[in-house]
């Protein structure tokens, strides 16, 4: 009896520090991964020499080729900071939301965020309309989207608030907000003139090659808070997975539970899509990836999606930069490269992790 | 106590057979007002006209009446009748979509049909890289249809060597129609401004330019399968419960869902190949009958393809009716009207509706 609690106890040991031992090799591949998408580009600058030239500006050091130095500070360390961090929140939305609905379609998106920001995308582009006034251009698409992608979130709320918080009522819900609002904008986009249509259509695809340094502080803070609040969720997610009354007669308070993942999730959610557009894939497929490896237990499953979404988004990233100079859309890149290695690993897994 | 009970099961039946005839009902009424438009007909006149045309009335020639019949003919029922059929097909294909894979986002584009359909008409339209030799509106055609069923098919084969539950399936399925929407973006976003219009335009599907000739294909196939569905209905009953239970009360799960899925494959590639990828109606109608008259699926497949069938003409007869020129697409126009309708039902309908999954 004691030896084989003695036993079960080194097991479960080995099981848990195989788990820690995924999600930190998976953070020093994206630290890897991050220098090499550092000296990707057109303008040719070594591996080691991209972490030197970050190393000396942070430290104040003055750097001896002020070109090299402008480049990597100000166009490449952006693009690259704000391809992990939307690869992280997004990864993390896509878990928690599929543990928290029960469904392994559900991703970061399944509450109509993406088609509330394409709407305040495409007012903004297509009709000059903000809801700040006197602002145009590139702030106004970004503010609308991020209001407008908040407005599906709260109806989803209005909902539980009346209604009982099963999955399958808050995902139909989620639908029928999400065709109000894409309804609108593909009538938006009918009308349009093709060139506006062009714009609007690339917005959607999502692009992170419009991140710069002002911009990256507030995704930040969003992200993070999102995943150590998220991660202090996890407990309870792991108790809601088990079904609403059996996490009620648990003791978890599945409504509040419910409210405030998602809650958390709209915010991170739209703060980078405000930003980057709609980048698909990464939300839905990441978390999956995850769980192949190290299982569906949240208290990994969540730090291990932030690490891997970010490794994917950073690898994607560079693929994409590498791939062509004409701009190929991160998102595209993503489903081209990561959907059939996804099938791939979805034929090899021993048995399935969806039981 | 027993005849009691009987009594409210026949009553229980009789709703669910009343839900039906109601909206067959509405179907032939709206047909009436969508052949309205536009004419100064009475409605009595018009379904007149439409039961003489039937009977095989002839009309004198360039008459005004001989018009008349010529425009509702020729103009506006090949119309409803790709209308009629592409709702009842779509929608069927939700409910089966939904009871077979247990989930209520399911749809009939959940295996990545619409995004095959949507490469092989944008490669056409864009790069003019076609199956066919056949020009034009066709090629498009031809290639819409033929591209629509490779996602299917990599499913099916796919389905071969993983533990087929319905999560991997569905998981498949998006993977692969995330790799061809990604395929359809690369060539829009590198295509020029016109272009990529056009393209968009054939994405958001409408029922413009249909004509009678390509009714009978579409026919042919959504008869045969809603037949196929119609007949094995209980077998979807016993899909939700699972497949250990459909397994253990007699049901070769796994076999069935491939059958099914080959067969609603086919039958919505037929259908987008001719319209454009039509949303909203295959995943919302089986759901708002659900609410209705519950989800024993042998009633759910039948009046769902009758709502479906009214919910697209309906929306179609509103994107005609606000104007008749400029053409509305009528997917829009069912999502605007239908979701807010659709939300409602969700805040009002009394019992627990969404514990079935």
């Amino acid at each position: 009896m004691d030896e084989g609690f003695q036993r079960f106890r080194r097991e479960y040991a080995s099981r848990v520090s195989r788990k820690i031992l995924f999600a930190v090799l998976i953070l020093v591949a994206s630290f890897l991964v991050f220098g090499l998408t550092l000296s990707v580009g057109e303008y040719n600058i070594g591996f080691i020499e991209s972490y030197q030239i970050v190393f000396d500006h942070l430290m104040g050091i003055p750097v001896s080729d002020r070109m090299k130095d402008l480049i990597i500070w100000d166009y490449r360390l952006p693009r690259a900071v704000m391809a992990a961090l939307s690869g992280s929140g997004l990864a993390i939305g896509g878990a928690v939301m599929q543990s928290a609905l029960r469904n392994p379609l559900a991703e970061p998106y399944t509450m109509g965020i993406s088609s509330g920001a394409s709407l305040g995308a495409a007012l903004s582009i297509i009709c000059g309309v903000c809801v700040v006034p006197a602002l145009s251009g590139e702030p106004a698409t970004v503010i609308n989207s991020f209001v407008f992608s908040l407005v599906p979130v709260a109806v989803i709320m209005l909902v539980i608030r009346f209604k009982k918080t099963t999955p399958t009522m808050m995902i139909l819900s989620g639908i029928a907000v999400m065709y109000v609002f894409s309804a609108v904008t593909t009538m938006l986009m009918v009308l349009a003139d093709p060139t506006s249509l062009s714009e609007i259509y690339q917005w959607r695809v999502g692009t992170l090659g419009k991140a710069t340094w002002g911009n990256i502080p507030l995704v930040a803070v969003f992200v993070a808070l999102g995943i150590v609040s998220l991660w202090a969720l996890s407990r309870n997610l792991n108790v809601l997975m088990t079904g609403n009354r059996s996490a009620t007669s648990l003791g978890v308070d599945t409504r509040r539970l419910m409210m405030m993942s998602l809650v958390i999730v709209a915010l991170v959610t739209s703060a980078i899509v405000c930003f980057t557009g709609t980048i698909g894939f990464v939300g839905l497929i990441v978390p999956h990836l995850v769980r192949i490896f190290i299982g569906s237990n949240n208290k990994y499953l969540i730090p291990a999606s932030a690490c891997f979404g970010a490794l994917f988004l950073l690898v994607m990233d560079s693929v994409a930069k590498v791939a062509g100079s004409t701009g190929l859309p991160v998102g595209v890149i993503c489903a081209v490269v990561g959907g059939p290695t996804f099938i791939y690993i979805l034929i090899k897994q021993k048995k399935s992790a969806w039981r | 106590m027993n005849g009691d009970m009987k009594e409210e099961y026949r009553r229980h039946i009789i709703r669910k057979f009343l839900f039906i005839v109601v909206c067959m009902a509405a179907i032939v009424l709206v047909v009436g007002l969508s052949c309205n438009i536009g004419q100064d007909l009475s409605l009595a006149e018009t379904y007149s006209l439409i039961y003489n045309h039937i009977i095989g009335v002839t009309y004198l020639e360039r008459s005004p009446i001989w018009w008349q019949d010529y425009f509702i003919w020729n103009s506006v029922m090949p119309r409803l009748a790709v209308a009629v059929i592409a709702g009842a097909s779509l929608a069927l294909g939700g409910t089966v979509m939904q009871s077979m894979m247990a989930n209520p986002l399911a749809e009939p584009y959940t295996t990545g049909i619409a995004s095959g359909a949507c490469f092989g008409a944008v490669a056409a339209i864009v790069a003019g890289v076609s199956f066919s030799t056949i020009a034009g509106q066709y090629g498009i055609v031809t290639n819409a249809f033929l591209f629509s069923l490779i996602p299917a098919f990599m499913i099916i084969a796919i389905s071969r060597y993983v533990d087929a539950t319905p999560a991997t399936l569905v998981l498949v399925g998006t993977a692969i129609s995330y790799f061809f929407n990604a395929m359809v973006t690369m060539l829009m976003v590198t295509t020029d401004a016109d272009t990529l219009q056009a393209a968009y335009l054939w994405q958001v599907g409408s029922l413009v330019g249909v004509t009678w000739s390509d009714v009978p294909l579409m026919l042919t196939v959504t008869a045969v399968c809603s037949v196929f569905v119609l007949y094995t209905a209980r077998n979807l009953n016993l899909m939700i419960l699972g497949d250990n239970s459909a397994k253990s009360l007699g049901l070769n799960a796994g076999q069935y869902r491939i059958m099914c899925m080959l067969m609603l494959s086919v039958m919505v590639a037929s259908i987008i190949s001719f319209t454009g990828i039509i949303g909203f109606v295959g995943l919302v109608s089986p759901h708002v009958v659900r609410m209705i008259i519950g989800s024993d699926n042998r009633f759910v497949a039948p009046a769902s393809m009758v709502a479906g069938a009214l919910m697209l003409l309906v929306a179609d007869l509103l994107a005609r009716s606000v104007s008749v020129t400029s053409e509305i697409p009528v997917g829009v126009v069912m999502a605007f009207i239908g979701s807010p309708i659709f939300l409602m039902l969700i805040l009002f309908q009394k019992k627990g509706y969404g514990e079935v999954y």
